[in-house]
């Protein structure tokens, strides 16, 4: 980390959102909706981001903010330095900042997956012989690359998905936008664009926002954030978020079954057990060791 | 005798050309009145074609469907009826919505059922929609100015107006919120409760599955995986990742345990069975210091 002086922290942060308002206009005449009341947040480069909320809260509202498809009517949003506001700059944050739908079939235009996959580079002005290049290697980035002479409309749902998101590699951006990308997946769909995901934050250096309402994919981020009617509720990394349960079930989010089960645990004297487990192993290990250690010892325990 | 039975029901799409696809591959099950069923099973198991033939949308090009142990194929030009008595709600509610307003749209099942007075049309049509969470105001707009949720909400209600004896729905909550998926949860289990009608749910959450149904039927390319209690299905938790599924997170917590050497029994996919699980799992090695947590 570079703590020496202000402008390389400055530039640590790719995207920061300050105090930013939005309604939408009625159609009908009536009162503007208020959809976001003075969001701020700060994202760094590189950072994994989930943000979470019950349809409504504002959460996909401001993810649209974070590549200037909406503009705030209150405060502003800058990416890598560049006011979303300005109209000259607006290539270049859509560049740097790319979106990943929910519905795949909505976002996918060719008919064969590399065409596909080479359409926004195209869009962009990148000359020919880079865009071979860069469509291969986004292709084999999420595993689709034996795939790039098929059909689009032939492939799963995971597969579509991990199309998509190759088009939007191509565009080399530094930051990726994901609004319930699995919401629409089976299981294994799931899995493969998580694991695509977890390889672009990772190998890649990515940055990732991701919007979702699976509580096992936000706890792979590196923080979570929760809005709430328009404003930000609480943030902290997943286990600090995601052990406060009353909290989650009074905004209508899923408390993870893990950190549910461990609470009560805990709550019935099992102090031992941690009160943050996220994951299904951690939840194990923990009731696991609890009980080795009661054997060990038996008359300290539980008394 | 059961409600539904199919034998061997067999299934090509895109015959004779390049794409052909078996979809299913001699489907054979029996499906007893007022049974809750989950059914998985990954994309392109054959799972949604088994329910439309199960309303007979789509003809098998072998086997039969019976309901109440009649072929619903025996008359061919009778199968209307059938799709009265057996409502689907697809997965994606924008293929079954088409009329001008939501109103329409609801009334137009029960008017093809042959309900003609205005005024019991209209209850019928504001009670499917209150049922579905459907404000009243949406009533007059037009289906495709919806949200996503709305959109479901009323094609549950133009299934649910027909008051079919058996519901299927296909991923009715695949896209909603927390919330919003427990409300269709609810109302689904509402009418099941109060009308005694069977119900077959197509999910991809494990967790909502094993919160609801009382068997689980799992498909896995064309074929009857597993149709059993949804106890005995999610305690093959190795059986259901190979064919590209999961378990419930509480039974994914004792699969660990017995991993790591514990002996507990993993037939666990509810939270109230997870905490009685694990308190007895802990409280096991307390007899002899005589504590009680």
């Amino acid at each position: 980390m570079e703590h020496t002086n202000i402008t390389s922290d400055n530039l640590e942060i790719q995207i920061s959102a300050q105090d930013v308002y939005f309604e939408y206009e009625s159609t009908d005449g009536s009162e503007p909706k208020q959809v976001l009341h003075g969001v701020s947040m700060d994202i760094r480069k590189g950072e994994f981001v989930a943000l979470l909320g019950h349809n409504g809260s504002g959460k996909s509202t401001m993810a649209k903010h974070l590549n200037a498809i909406l503009l705030p009517s209150g405060g502003k949003v800058l990416v890598g330095g560049m006011d979303t506001a300005d109209d000259e700059l607006l290539t270049e944050i859509r560049r740097t900042v790319g979106m990943v739908f929910q519905n795949p079939d909505n976002q996918l235009v060719a008919t064969i997956v590399e065409e596909d996959v080479a359409f926004g580079p195209e869009n962009l002005g990148v000359p020919s012989a880079k865009i071979r290049t860069r469509v291969d290697e986004a292709l084999k980035a999420v595993g689709m690359y034996e795939y790039r002479r098929h059909a689009p409309h032939k492939l799963s749902g995971g597969q579509k998905q991990r199309v998509a998101i190759a088009g939007i590699i191509a565009m080399r951006p530094k930051c990726i936008v994901f609004d319930e990308p699995t919401a629409m997946l089976d299981p294994r769909g799931r899995q493969e664009v998580m694991e695509t995901i977890d390889k672009l934050t990772g190998e890649l250096g990515i940055t990732v926002v991701l919007i979702t309402h699976y509580m096992d994919e936000a706890a792979r981020a590196d923080r979570v954030i929760i809005i709430n009617d328009g404003s930000i509720l609480t943030e902290g990394t997943p286990k600090e978020v995601f052990s406060q349960i009353d909290m989650l079930r009074k905004v209508h989010l899923d408390v993870p079954q893990p950190t549910e089960l461990a609470q009560y645990l805990y709550d019935m004297g099992y102090t031992d057990i941690p009160r943050d487990v996220l994951t299904p192993e951690e939840c194990a290990r923990a009731i696991y060791e609890a009980r080795q250690q009661r054997e060990a010892a038996p008359q300290q325990n539980g008394g | 005798m059961a409600l539904i039975e199919t034998q061997d029901l067999r299934f090509v799409y895109g015959k004779g050309t390049p794409f052909e696809k078996e979809a299913l591959k001699g489907a054979t099950l029996a499906i007893n009145q007022g049974e809750f069923i989950g059914v998985i099973g990954h994309t392109g198991s054959g799972k949604s074609t088994l329910v439309q033939m199960l309303n007979g949308l789509l003809k098998p090009d072998a086997g039969k469907v019976f309901l109440n142990g009649t072929d619903i194929w025996a008359k061919p030009k009778e199968i209307r009826k059938v799709r009265f008595e057996v409502g689907l709600v697809f997965q994606y509610p924008e293929y079954q919505l088409f009329e001008e307003t939501v109103y329409k749209d609801i009334a137009f099942g029960p008017t093809n059922k042959g309900i003609t007075d205005k005024d019991e049309l209209d209850a019928i049509v504001r009670r499917a929609a209150e049922f579905a969470g459907l404000k009243e105001s949406l009533l007059e707009k037009s289906p495709f100015d919806l949200s996503g949720g709305e959109k479901r909400r009323a094609a549950i209600a133009g299934v649910i107006a027909m008051e079919p004896k058996v519901l299927i729905l296909d991923e009715p909550t695949a896209g909603l919120d927390p919330k919003g998926r427990d409300r269709i949860l609810n109302q689904i289990r509402k009418y099941r409760e109060q009308t005694g009608s069977t119900v077959l749910l197509v999910s991809h959450s494990m967790e909502d599955i094993a919160r609801i149904a009382d068997r689980v039927l799992v498909m896995n390319h064309g074929n009857v995986e597993m149709f059993d209690t949804t106890e005995k299905v999610f305690q093959q938790g190795e059986h259901l990742a190979e064919i590209g599924l999961k378990v419930p997170q509480v039974t994914q917590i004792f699969l660990e345990l017995k991993k790591l050497g514990a002996d507990v029994d993993t037939g666990v996919y509810t939270m109230e069975q997870a905490k009685a699980g694990v308190l007895s799992y802990l409280r096991g090695s307390e007899t002899e210091g005589g504590s009680g947590a």
